[in-house]
Formats: structure tokens, C-alpha cells, sequence
């Protein structure tokens, strides 16, 4: 097996008239933690939605250990913005579903992960009891219920406050890390994309297409000291100067 | 003048509701209250106590007769604003009501019991075959545009129909039997029944269906274990509705080829005046509206707990 998980080759998108993406090429290593950032409507979620195997690209491949992707693929596990939460079930049914619907009933799994994202307190309360933190810990709990070897992150954080983003954000880090996952996660924030990443990837403005790419070597875990180092502060600079002008050419239209 | 929160206690509202409907009861009794002075002539002959000789123009004989004068007096009565058979006083009008719960001795007339259970009767089996085709018509109507597209003009021309439309209709082909009343109110539910359920389909969240699809369901188990899921709550709250339109159904699925049912209590009663049976009719129909939609209520929290939770912040 090649070291390459995920791969996407010249691959283009368009919606009718729409190009979202144009000949983007991308590959991932096995256990890596890549961050798409980008403008929006730039193209992020599709390249994500055509991983998970949702759409088709109009052009080109993307493919999984090799092969290409033909429908959706269960293999890579998807976390949305929004939860998705399945309201009518408890926390524990929701992270069971997976096993379920493949006919396996694991209480002792589902109790470890329960565990694992430190809600075991809350196994038998409904989504919509949660807060916002506590529905995507639900969340990300469900998708690693099924083992699925990627992890793609639509924006998982975005609609949280500041101080439950950073608790995620570590406690991702730690389980990625531990499962050996690789994971492919798109933000807004750059400091985000700092603290998580193992290699940060900026996509130009709408058609989307890779503009850079940047190693991420800073040390883990990503302390608050980490965070003030001059390192931290140079590749955000970087990374910042790389994004604004992509996201100013997309305010231009 | 306008203060935010713009709520109030619920004694306050409890108050406020009761205040709203005495003040109609007072209206009502003030409207039949004998208020206005008339004064009319009573005119009266009576007898003087005297007695007059006259002579018999044919016999020429002399007969005795009693003296006679016309009296007048003025009397003054007073009249109501709105008087009987339009409306009789509260007290009245609750007495009339009253006697529609039992029969008269003799009578073979329907009690209200009897018309309260004809209706529902008719409603419910009319509300329960609409739902039964409406609900996975709707549905799958949601799930498929094409399908959609194919059902939504007639659906269209349909909905706008009041169920008072399809009576003659319902009468040239199928005459004036119960399954002319079923008719009417299936034809009155069912495009409502029907609109309700697409449109709680298409609100299911796409994520949602995205989620479920990425953790390795079918599109069997998607259907049953999602779809279903999901949309059911709106599905209620809109079958709610489409029951109390079943309800407003009555009065013209009754109004002819019965004696029995609240509509056919109201029609019958209005072409003998009988104002307080009417309005026992209209009344019997609001009041188990009312207490169906409790019921649903009820059963919804049963079936669907999660949705009554406290919600987090
Ligand atoms: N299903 C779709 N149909 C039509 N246009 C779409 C669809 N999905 C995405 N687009 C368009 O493709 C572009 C990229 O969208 P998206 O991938 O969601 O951007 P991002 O996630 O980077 O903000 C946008 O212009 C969007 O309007
Ligand atoms: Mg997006």
C-alpha cells in the first residue's frame, strides 16, 4: 500500500455554469492532519463533499488507497458545521448508528467512546439538550463509531465560542492523534489551522485550485507558548498574506 | 406604548382570556335585555253594567241589552334589541341547549350525543383515508422532484377548493349516502394532508441525510431510520391542522341525506329558527376540535419525548 490515502488528481467541479474547482490536484499522507483554508465559495466543501463520495467530479480523480471513489465511501467519515444530529435518538443511539445500521450492537464501544469524548454523563440525553460543544463531541464520536480511516471536517467548529473551540481543538488533536487518523479539515481561522495542522493548504479564489502549501513542524502540543513563539507568528503572517489575497479577489468577483 | 418582552404571566392571560369571554356573555345578555320603552294601544270592549232597552227592528218586540264601550289604554312594554327567534337570552338560550343532551319522551329525535358521535365518526374515517394515501404520496412526492413536479398542478387546482365545492358534485355521483359525506371529506382534507407532508419532507435538513448516508445506511434504512424520523414532527403539527380543517368539513358534508351529526343539526335547526341549536352545533364543533388537538398533543408527547426536552442554551 503507497503512503498516499487520499488523492485528487486534476480534478474539476462545476455546477452548470459554476467552476468550483479547476484541475485541483491534492495529495494526502496516511495519518496526516491536512487544513484546507480559503475564501469562501471557494471551493472547500465540494472538494470535500467529492472525497466523501457525494458528488462525482465533472473531471479528473480522486481516490482512496488507489482506487477511485465511485460512491458514497463509509471509510471516510464526514463532521459537519451544523452536527447533524439525528434529534429522535439519545447520545448513545446517535453514536451507535453506524454499528447499527450494519446490524452490530456494541454497548461496550459505544461506552468507551462515550468516554473517549468524555460524555459518559450524558449517554441517555437527547441532542437537543446538549450545548453546541457538547453536540459536535456527539458528533465526531458517531463518525469514529464506524473506525472510518479519514476524518473530513466540514468547519466542525465554526459555530462555537471561542473557549469551547479551544478545548475541541485540543481534545481532536489528542484522539487523531492516539487513532492514528488522517484527517482533512477546512477553517476559517488561521490560528485554527496553526494549532491543528500537520501541513496547511490555501486554495485560490473561486475556480478553486491549490495556491500554496506549508509545512507545519511547530512542536506538539501546541501550547499557549507555542502559540506566541516567533515561528507561530511568521507562518501565520505567511499564511494570512497568501489567504487575503485570494479572499480579496473573491470580493471582486 | 410598545414594551419588550411583549409576553405576560400565564394568570394574567388566564384573566385576560376569562375577562374576553364574559365580556361577550354580557354583551349577549344587555343585547336581549327588555330596555327600549314602546308604548302601543290595547284596545278592550267591555261591558258598562248597564243595561239599554232596544227595540227589535223585525219583531218590533223590546229585548234588553247589556251596555258595551270600547276601552283604550296605552301601555308601555319594553323591547329587547335583538329578540327571540334571533337570539333569546343567555339564560334561555342555555335552557334550549340543555334539553338537546337528552330526549324528549315520545321523540325519536337524535340527542346531541348521538350527532357528536355521527360526526366524529364521519370525520375521523374520512381524516383517516386522506391521511393514509396523503402521508407516503407526500412523502414520496418530498424525496422525488419529478414526481412532485407531475402531482403539484392538480394538486394546485385542488387546494383552493372549499370543501363546500365538491357537494354537488359528490351528490350527481355517488347521491346522498354516507359515501357522499366520506367524499366530501376526504376531498376537503386531503390536498392540505398531502402539502403538509412534502413540505415537512423537503425540510429535513440535507446534512442530515448526508450524515446518515456517510455512517453506511441504505436507502431503505435511510428512508425508515431517517427520513421517516425526521420529518414526522412536522407531519403532526400538520396533521393537527388537517384535522380541524376535517372538522369545518361537516357542515357540508351534512347538509343534505342526514338528520344526524352536528352539521345536520345546524342546517335542520336553522329552517326551524331554532337559534340555540345552531349555536350548539357551532359550539360542539369548536369544542372537539379543541379537545382532539389536546389529544394529539398528548399522544405526540408520547410518541416523540425529545421534542417536549428543555432545550441548552
Ligand atoms: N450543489 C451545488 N449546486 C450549485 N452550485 C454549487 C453547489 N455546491 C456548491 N456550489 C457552488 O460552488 C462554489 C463552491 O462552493 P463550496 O464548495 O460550498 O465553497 P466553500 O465551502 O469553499 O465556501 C460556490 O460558488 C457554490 O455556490
Ligand atoms: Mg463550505
Amino acid at each position: 500500500m503507497s503512503d498516499i490515502i487520499l488523492s485528487a488528481q486534476n480534478v474539476t467541479k462545476s455546477f452548470g455554469d459554476v467552476v468550483a474547482l479547476d484541475r485541483l490536484t491534492l495529495d494526502v499522507t496516511r495519518g496526516e492532519f491536512i487544513v484546507l483554508v480559503g475564501a469562501s465559495g471557494c471551493g472547500k466543501s465540494t472538494l470535500l463533499n467529492l472525497f466523501a463520495g457525494f458528488d462525482a467530479p465533472t473531471e479528473g480523480r480522486v481516490e482512496l488507497d488507489g482506487r477511485p471513489i465511485t460512491g458514497v465511501e463509509p471509510r471516510c467519515g464526514m463532521v459537519f458545521q451544523n452536527y447533524a444530529l439525528f434529534d429522535w435518538l439519545t447520545v448513545a443511539r446517535n453514536i451507535g448508528f453506524g454499528p447499527r445500521m450494519r446490524g452490530i450492537d456494541d454497548a461496550g464501544r459505544i461506552t468507551d467512546l462515550l468516554r473517549l469524548i468524555g460524555i459518559e454523563d450524558f449517554a441517555d440525553h437527547y441532542p437537543r439538550q446538549l450545548s453546541g460543544g457538547m453536540k459536535q463531541r456527539v458528533a465526531l464520536a458517531r463518525t469514529l463509531a464506524n473506525d472510518p480511516d479519514v476524518l473530513l471536517c466540514d468547519e466542525p467548529f465554526a459555530a462555537l465560542d471561542a473557549m469551547t473551540r479551544q478545548v475541541l481543538q485540543g481534545e481532536l488533536s489528542r484522539i487523531v492523534e492516539t487513532a492514528g487518523k488522517t484527517c482533512l479539515f477546512i477553517t476559517h481561522s488561521i490560528d485554527e489551522a496553526l494549532l491543528l495542522a500537520d501541513r496547511i493548504v490555501v486554495l485560490s479564489a473561486r475556480p478553486g485550485r491549490v495556491k500554496t502549501t506549508l509545512e507545519n513542524d511547530l512542536p506538539r502540543p501546541r501550547t499557549a507558548d507555542v502559540q506566541l513563539s516567533e515561528g507561530y507568528l511568521d507562518r501565520k503572517r505567511a499564511i494570512w498574506e497568501s489567504v487575503q489575497e485570494e479572499v480579496l479577489a473573491s470580493m471582486r468577483g | 406604548m410598545f414594551r419588550f418582552p411583549r409576553t405576560i404571566s400565564p394568570r394574567r392571560r388566564l384573566i385576560c382570556g376569562c375577562l374576553g369571554v364574559l365580556g361577550v356573555l354580557v354583551a349577549w345578555w344587555f343585547l336581549t335585555l327588555p330596555l327600549i320603552p314602546q308604548s302601543s294601544e290595547r284596545r278592550e270592549v267591555v261591558e258598562t253594567g248597564e243595561v239599554e232597552l232596544r227595540t227589535n227592528p223585525v219583531t218590533g218586540e223590546s229585548i234588553e241589552v247589556k251596555k258595551r264601550e270600547t276601552v283604550v289604554t296605552v301601555v308601555e312594554i319594553h323591547r329587547a334589541l335583538v329578540r327571540p327567534p334571533a337570539l333569546d337570552t343567555p339564560g334561555n338560550t342555555f335552557r334550549s341547549a340543555m334539553k338537546l343532551f337528552r330526549r324528549e319522551p315520545g321523540s325519536n329525535d337524535p340527542t346531541l350525543w348521538d350527532h357528536l358521535l355521527k360526526s366524529t365518526l364521519r370525520i375521523l374515517l374520512g381524516f383517516a383515508l386522506s391521511t393514509v394515501i396523503a402521508v407516503p404520496l407526500g412523502i414520496m412526492m418530498g424525496l422525488f422532484p419529478h414526481l412532485r413536479a407531475a402531482v403539484m398542478p392538480i394538486i394546485s387546482f385542488l387546494r383552493p377548493l372549499p370543501s363546500i365545492a365538491w357537494v354537488p358534485l359528490a351528490m350527481i355521483w355517488l347521491g346522498v349516502d354516507e359515501v357522499q359525506k366520506l367524499a366530501i371529506i376526504f376531498m376537503g382534507t386531503f390536498a392540505a394532508a398531502l402539502i403538509y407532508t412534502i413540505e415537512a419532507t423537503i425540510k429535513v435538513e440535507p446534512d442530515l441525510i448526508k450524515a446518515a448516508q456517510n455512517l453506511g445506511c441504505s436507502d431503505r434504512q435511510l428512508l425508515w431510520r431517517v427520513l421517516l424520523p425526521a420529518a414526522l414532527p412536522n407531519i403532526l403539527s400538520g396533521l393537527k391542522v388537517v384535522m380541524a380543517i376535517g372538522w369545518t368539513c361537516v357542515i357540508s358534508a351534512e347538509i343534505v341525506g342526514t338528520r344526524e351529526g352536528l352539521g345536520a343539526l345546524i342546517w335542520l335547526s336553522q329552517e326551524t329558527s331554532n337559534t340555540a341549536a345552531v349555536l350548539v352545533g357551532m359550539a360542539g364543533i369548536s369544542g372537539i376540535v379543541l379537545l382532539l388537538d389536546l389529544l394529539i398533543t398528548r399522544v405526540e408527547r408520547w410518541v416523540l419525548p425529545y421534542l417536549h426536552l428543555e432545550e441548552a442554551r
